[in-house]
């Protein structure tokens, strides 16, 4: 096992020189450039011109790849043209705001994901179902931004029940931070609980099926634990892929949600960097982003284990 | 006579009831305390002033840093950190006393010492500045509150350049200029009302009021006077999506809105607690040609162009409501004393035949033009589209390149990439600052005897002159085509109903304002 996940975490490097290098040369064959986003609209070409020359830009792209990857491998991200700060640093703080709604949002997509694709599956072809798979099919097809915008009008505005944007840091209000997240972990998680429901109702229809299910039932035990203990347990194995899955959709989708919301997360981060052509921090978060991926699948492979014991990573 | 207790109290009411309008109520007496919280487009590309010509550092860093003039309500420039100052009889040397008594934000006095150093590094980097340096002979500082400037050529606009509110010549201390080496200031130190406390990107930028202003005396009028700072704090809260400034001004998370969409007006004046404020300087909605490409550097094609517009469709389709925009000749806004007509007859012209014909007396053979345009602003992007089929009737084949605001400026910037560009042009004090008049700004219009009458205007002061000159100049851009003005337009702004004493002109001035207990 020890030696699975070692060999797993060395295949992450060429995963991530492919990431950088893809990434690399796709952010700087984008026309626009950071220095004439930081002089502003008006400024003269001489004047962008020479910004450039500053910040080394104008130098052929391949002495730029070859230098940005000789600092990649000693592990520094560079350092951000606008933030003025090193890129690691900037992901780090902005990492709060986004790992607590990621978990927030993977709560709600959990919570009734889960449920409605066992009581979908239970009652198949009946309202409940029909009803459930019905919000699942608009979980999956509303927009997040339409969905955050309408959560904000109906639950900030008109109920006055939680901030309309921004984020309070959990180092000063738990509470404040939990309340700026509701909203947006609710817009997050409800589009992932479609794809989830949708998971487990067909996985679960699949082992409802089956032989053992049927003497399960033939031994006289309670349909509950027939239904929670025999098949979800088995049924979980294709739902916890889409969790896996979901949950990085969610870094991803967070970046229209942060931005609507107003949350100084990594998701923000990305598209501010696109937008001003911040190539250093933009690599950066690709990394990032990337890493989290491979990661999150590992553990996903190794919660199998966990769910079924037949299966062995040798 | 007798003195009655019923008379006296009579007379009592009645100097009560003449008096007491002429008593300002107490709501509107300025309140001391409380943080302005303020939902900004998104976060400033750098808050150097020096470096840049974005609007939104302005709005922020001009509550931070202070020049040695500002502009008022009408433009016309004003001292701030300068006392006294002369011009010698032969119009080329100024000669600036300093106010004592100023204080930095990090306590250090105010010398002549850190003007030098300030004025030099704007001339080094601010466009407008080298603009204006190229023409200084000399600057210098023979003691501590004095700064000498002596030009080549006498130039009479130079109080309004080091006091413009964009890109502006602001005064840091010498040691935070020294530090930055060529690079953008570390540290945002000035003598403004506020002072600069933290900067959290995509969180918020802070400003605190700072104890050791010291004001001028004079009233407070556009961004010169007296300034009062108010309030304990500013926050400057970035904030993207429009629809979110809007529900967090309703709901009083924020006080103050930037940039709503003009569509939103009609149902946001209906709200008792908000307040939509229009400003009151109008922008110009704008394609520019490119002087240097072989179909725009022809002038009949640029007049083609020119003839066949229906302008009130452009702009009725950019930003809908008519409160918001006008069709208007001048390329100095309405309202500003040397505004002019001249040229009209080459606006809104409607004329499909006549621009065929130009096209033809061309030679235009169904070349692409490419116009490259965006939709991150919405305006420049509709007006694209909007123009697109009217241009094609009258024979043009357009390739309207819809891109990101950063691949425009990156474009525009080489001249083989395109022909025409859409951007806008925020009001500037006076014609020599007008962007589509320089021959060096992309676009490079660049016409010798506008040249000619750009250099009288530099140096003349008289209001007369000036005018006459300027319908000239005016004029001649119209026959030549330069640039399309589509029209002004005006931004929508929104805030709560308890913030008061804010001020438009020249830009946002929230010194001086406060918010009222509610």
């Amino acid at each position: 096992m020890t030696g699975y996940i070692f060999r797993r975490l060395i295949a992450l490097l060429p995963v991530l020189m492919i990431v950088a290098t893809v990434g690399f040369f796709l952010i700087y064959l984008t026309p626009g450039d950071p220095a004439s986003v930081m002089l502003g609209p008006d400024a003269t070409t001489e004047d962008v011109e020479n910004l450039k020359r500053l910040m080394g830009l104008d130098r052929p792209l391949i002495i730029q790849l070859v230098r940005w990857y000789g600092r990649t491998l000693q592990g520094d991200l560079g350092y951000s043209i606008f933030l003025q700060r090193p890129v690691l640093q900037a992901i780090i703080e902005r990492l709060e705001p986004t790992a607590v709604l990621t978990l927030m949002a993977l709560t709600v997509a959990v919570s009734i994901g889960i449920p409605a694709g066992v009581v979908s599956a239970v009652r198949r072809n009946t309202w409940v179902d029909q009803v459930a798979m019905g919000i699942a099919l608009l979980g999956v097809s509303v927009p997040t931004f339409w969905m955050g915008l309408n959560l904000i009008l109906f639950f900030s505005v008109y109920l006055g029940l939680f901030p309309v944007a921004g984020y309070v840091p959990l180092d000063q209000s738990v509470a404040g931070a939990f309340r700026s997240l509701v909203l947006p972990a609710f817009t997050l998680g409800f589009s992932a609980s479609a794809l989830i429901a949708r998971m487990t109702r067909s996985s679960m229809l699949e082992v409802l099926g089956q032989d053992y299910i049927r003497t399960a039932r033939a031994k006289g035990n309670l349909e509950q634990v027939v239904i929670y203990h025999h098949a979800l347990r088995n049924a979980m194995i294709p739902t916890l892929t889409v969790v896996g899955l979901a949950l990085g959709g969610l870094l991803a989708g967070s970046i229209v949600t942060e931005t609507v919301f107003a949350l100084p997360g990594v998701g923000r981060l990305v598209i501010s960097s696109v937008m001003r052509r911040d190539y250093p921090v933009v690599q950066g978060v690709l990394i990032f982003v990337a890493s989290t991926y491979v990661l999150v699948n590992l553990l996903i492979d190794l919660l199998y284990v966990y769910l079924d014991p037949r299966i062995k990573y040798a | 006579m007798r003195f009655l207790p019923g008379r006296a109290v009579a007379l009592a009411v009645i100097l009560a009831l003449v008096l007491l309008p002429l008593i300002p109520s107490a709501a509107q007496q300025p309140r001391r305390g409380g943080a302005l919280r303020i939902a900004h487009i998104g976060e400033p590309p750098t808050l150097d002033q020096h470096w840049t010509t974005a609007a939104i550092t302005g709005h922020i860093m001009n509550h931070v840093n202070e020049g040695l003039f500002a502009v008022n309500r009408k433009f016309e420039p004003k001292p701030v950190l300068v006392d006294k100052w002369t011009l010698s009889p032969d119009r080329l040397t100024y000669t600036f006393t300093l106010r004592r008594g100023v204080k930095f934000h990090n306590g250090k006095d105010l010398t002549s010492d850190d003007v030098k150093a300030s004025l030099e590094r704007w001339g080094r980097i601010a466009t407008r500045g080298r603009g204006l340096f190229a023409n200084v002979v000399s600057l210098t500082n023979p003691d501590p509150m004095t700064v000498v400037m002596k030009l080549r050529d006498p130039y009479a606009l130079l109080p309004l350049d080091l006091g413009w509110v964009g890109q502006s010549a602001v005064i840091f201390p010498k040691e935070v200029i020294d530090e930055a080496g060529t690079g953008p200031v570390k540290r945002f130190i000035s003598t403004g009302p506020y002072k600069f406390v933290e900067h959290l990107p995509d969180r918020h930028i802070r400003l605190d009021r700072f104890d050791g202003y010291a004001a001028r005396t004079e009233e407070p009028d556009g961004a010169t006077g007296r300034k009062h700072a108010y309030f304990d704090s500013i926050y400057v809260i970035p904030v993207p999506d429009a629809a979110v400034r809007i529900a967090g001004v309703k709901r009083g998370e924020y006080h103050f809105a930037e940039t709503i969409p003009p569509d939103e007006y009609d149902r946001l004046r209906t709200d008792p607690d908000l307040v939509p404020f229009i400003t009151e300087t109008a922008s110009w909605l704008t394609a520019v040609f490119n002087n240097r490409s072989p179909l725009m550097g022809n002038k009949k094609i640029r007049q083609a162009f020119q003839a066949t517009l229906d302008q009130e469709s452009v702009m009725r389709a950019a930003y809908g409501n008519p409160r918001f925009w006008r069709i208007d000749p001048g390329l100095m806004p309405k309202e500003h004393y040397l505004w002019t007509d001249a040229g009209k007859e080459f606006v809104n012209q409607k004329n499909t035949e006549r621009a065929r014909q130009l096209l033809a007396e061309a030679g235009y053979k169904g070349e692409p033009i490419r116009w490259v345009t965006t939709m991150e602003y919405v305006a420049y992007g509709t007006a694209g589209q909007v123009v697109k089929p009217m241009l094609e009737r009258a024979g043009f084949v357009v390739d309207l390149q819809i891109v990101d605001w950063a691949t425009l400026v990156a474009r525009r910037a080489r001249p083989e990439l395109w022909d025409v560009f859409s951007t806008a042009f925020s009001f500037v004090a006076d014609p020599v600052l007008l962007l589509s008049l320089q021959p060096s700004w992309p676009g490079w219009y660049d016409n010798r005897d506008m040249n000619a009458m750009m250099t009288l205007m530099r140096r003349h002061s008289d209001p007369k002159v000036r005018h006459d000159l300027w319908k000239r100049m005016q004029k001649l851009w119209y026959e030549d085509a330069g640039t399309i003005k589509f029209g002004d337009y005006f931004v929508l702004h929104l805030y709560r109903k308890e913030l008061k004493g804010y001020v438009n002109i020249p830009t946002h001035v929230w010194w001086n304002s406060w918010l009222e207990t509610r």
